[in-house]
């Protein structure tokens, strides 16, 4: 159910997600519908609007004199100009950002993650790591689908579904992206929690050689920690879960080329792997 | 004398997760993180304040030269000691040496497995939410950027923007913007 309700002073939307609690508020109830809008659309079930007391994080949007929207993060006292065109993407990422540090029950890493007969594939990356690409590769040879964003961890480090659409360049390599609604996919969605079988750290590299090679437990952890969102903010819980990760998850890496070759070698290797059949 | 210091561990502001035959170690004061091999995890191990140099070396497994297994336990302390890991004071038995010069000298000899301590930092804005609408005046996804771009100060009067480092409309955001910019 909505929380948004309409005043003569200010509008306000209230929201939980990962057990973050936060308010947006603003003097326009199209600027507030507009965020929650596109909350809606990128989160889906993984955030409730609720009523809510005692809020984690608040923002504060107003609109400054031209085509400029003022973004002010109110506890930290941050603010952040932005073009009203599109405005919401922004307000939207900067939230999922929060909640990824906030969220003390959960360690979000950044990472494209899929499943495999019921076990989770994580790749950490970057921007320039090319994850969505690799992800959408996966997917399209028959792969569940669970995020390209974040592989977000419970307590025993099983990877939870956060099938928000995914970011897709354009194919001419414009800066602007597309999305793709995960329902779009024709592929399956990942609606369970699910062990970790494989982190795979791999980086694009036009003629970069696929040469995978197995990292030790706490090597591997230290590749995934350059990752991990709450690493200094609730670093003892990151830690621990990274550790029950490590134990259980192979933890590999390679360069790669395109992602369509790489993402039939990296299932074969996942799955020769997982029957016990050392590849390195 | 050196081989009867007793070394003690760093233990506060420290995150320590213990694994089989390594050891994870955060230091939350600089915010780093270290990942130390069988060799560097059994010396970290030893070193509590109870056990000589000496000592610790007996316990390193694969040689019978108490000597040879001395220098891979001090090339060990060096480390720890040169990351901050090191509670005491210890003199170093290579003082005035290189790494490089001590590895080649430990390594030729000995049949034991180097001690290894890799690092890793977080300076604030390589953190993985580190180009947030305060860097980027558009931050299209997580991490600040959309896939593919990156936050770069393209010197309009919105300063740091995220954008392509293949538009030929952002010169001075090439691939050779600093990682320290770039979006996670």
């Amino acid at each position: 159910m909505s929380a948004a309700r309409r005043t003569r002073s200010v509008e306000r939307i209230t929201f939980e997600s990962f057990g973050v609690k936060i308010a947006v508020e603003a003097e326009d109830f199209e600027i507030i519908e507009r965020v929650r809008h596109r909350l809606a659309f990128v989160f889906g079930d993984l955030l409730q609007f609720k009523a809510i007391k005692n809020e984690d994080q608040k923002f504060e949007i107003r609109q400054a004199a031209g085509s400029e929207i003022i973004l002010r993060s109110v506890f930290t006292d941050e603010t952040h100009p932005l073009e009203i065109e599109g405005f919401e993407k922004n307000v939207e990422s900067l939230i999922r950002n929060r909640i990824a540090e906030m969220a003390s029950d959960h360690v979000f890493v950044h990472a494209g993650v899929v499943a495999v007969g019921g076990q989770a594939i994580v790749l950490p990356g970057s921007s320039f790591a090319g994850k969505t690409t690799l992800v959408k590769a996966l997917v399209e040879l028959g792969a569940e689908y669970y995020s390209d964003d974040f592989a977000v961890l419970d307590s025993e480090a099983r990877v939870l579904p956060f099938p928000k659409p995914l970011s897709v360049r354009d194919l001419e390599g414009k800066a602007v992206t597309s999305e793709v609604e995960a329902c779009r996919l024709k592929a399956p969605i990942g609606k369970v929690p699910v062990q970790c079988g494989l982190v795979f750290i791999t980086e694009f590299g036009v003629d970069s050689k696929w040469e995978p090679k197995a990292l030790s437990r706490a090597e591997g952890m230290l590749r995934i920690i350059e990752h991990t969102v709450p690493v200094r903010t609730n670093t003892e819980f990151s830690l621990k879960v990274l550790n029950k990760l490590a134990l259980r998850a192979i933890i590999a890496q390679s360069y790669r080329a395109e992602a369509d070759v790489v993402a039939v070698k990296l299932i074969n290797y996942f799955n020769r792997k997982a029957i016990g059949m050392s590849l390195d | 004398m050196n081989s009867s210091q007793v070394p003690i561990v760093r233990k506060e502001g420290l995150v320590i997760q213990e694994m089989p035959d390594e050891v994870l170690i955060y230091d939350l004061e600089e915010n780093k993180a270290f990942s130390l091999n069988p060799t560097a995890a059994l010396v970290w191990r030893s070193c509590d304040g109870n056990k000589t140099v000496a000592e610790i070396a007996r316990r390193l497994p694969g040689s019978r030269d108490s000597d040879e297994k001395e220098k891979v336990v001090w090339l060990a302390l060096d480390q720890l000691k040169e990351k901050n890991l090191i509670a005491n004071d210890l003199s170093s038995r290579f003082e005035g040496m290189s790494r490089r010069e001590v590895i080649r000298k430990v390594g030729l000899a000995t049949a034991i497995a180097l001690p290894v301590i890799a690092m890793l930092s977080f300076p604030a804005t390589t953190l993985a939410v580190a180009c947030p609408a305060s860097l980027c005046g558009g931050f299209e996804t997580s991490g600040g950027c959309a896939g593919g771009e990156i936050c770069c100060d393209t010197g309009g009067k919105s300063g740091f923007q995220c954008v392509s480092p293949l538009d030929p409309k952002n010169p001075t955001c090439g691939n050779t913007v600093p990682s320290s910019v770039a979006c996670p």
